[in-house]
């Protein structure tokens, strides 16, 4: 436990979970693609 | 176990973060803004043969042929100018702009400080002025939609009568001070 964080672990990490990053990272274009600020409707 | 838990909970939030940003940039580079373009149209001041009925989103309500003012600045000439408001309003007491349906505290306030505070200031709008205010408040043509000029107009000319036949009551109090409806809804 002396060492929390290592990139090599982490990027092991994102190479067994790269599905869900994947879906992660798909909702957010998503997200990021239909956003539209000027469509606020104020009254 | 926990840790590599919360290390995927930050690479989650990283990609999905990094989905919207890109998601986002792509929206701006490859689909064009529909607002965005009349603006930096060129001029092109055609006269309408015929005005264009414009689609509502409410449903049951009666298909209105815009006058041909507000046709004109729905189909956009590309022409925009600001319209001059007035430091305060005439006598001191504004118009209650919130009666013409579409028009709410927010945007009441927004119209006070570009200085309108009369029916008669917005039924006197120019197509090109229409376009102005529609572009300054990002309405995407709520203002023709809403037919606030014609609105405004029958309220500016005191065809009441006429204002709540097409309009209702815009959900505010008549003359006297009675509740007339709780819908800002047309009829």
């Amino acid at each position: 436990m002396n060492e929390i964080f290592n990139w090599h672990d982490s990027w092991i990490l994102v190479q067994h979970n790269w599905f869900w990053l994947l879906v992660a990272f798909a909702i957010g274009a998503w997200v990021g693609f239909t956003y539209n600020s000027s469509e606020k409707r104020i009254n | 176990m926990t840790h590599l838990l919360i290390e995927l909970a930050f690479w989650m939030l990283f990609v999905y973060f990094l989905g919207c940003l890109l998601g986002w940039a792509a929206r701006n580079l490859f689909v064009a803004e529909p607002a965005a373009q009349p603006a930096m149209a060129p001029v092109v001041a055609k006269p309408i043969a015929k005005p264009v009925p414009i689609p509502a989103p409410m449903v049951a309500r009666p298909v209105v042929v815009p006058t041909p003012a507000v046709a004109a600045s729905v189909m956009e000439t590309g022409k925009m100018e600001r319209p001059k408001g007035i430091d305060k309003a005439r006598g001191g007491k504004a118009d209650d702009l919130q009666r013409i349906s579409g028009i709410g505290p927010k945007n009441e306030g927004i119209l006070h400080n570009l200085g309108f505070f009369h029916f008669d200031q917005i039924a006197a709008w120019t197509p090109a002025q229409v376009a102005w205010v529609d572009d300054h408040l990002r309405f995407n043509g709520r203002i023709a939609r809403e037919e606030w000029i014609r609105q405004a107009d029958l309220l500016a000319t005191g065809k009441e009568a006429e204002f709540k036949r097409e309009y209702g009551t815009g959900g505010m109090k008549n003359t006297k001070g009675e509740t007339l409806s709780g819908s800002r809804t047309r009829k």
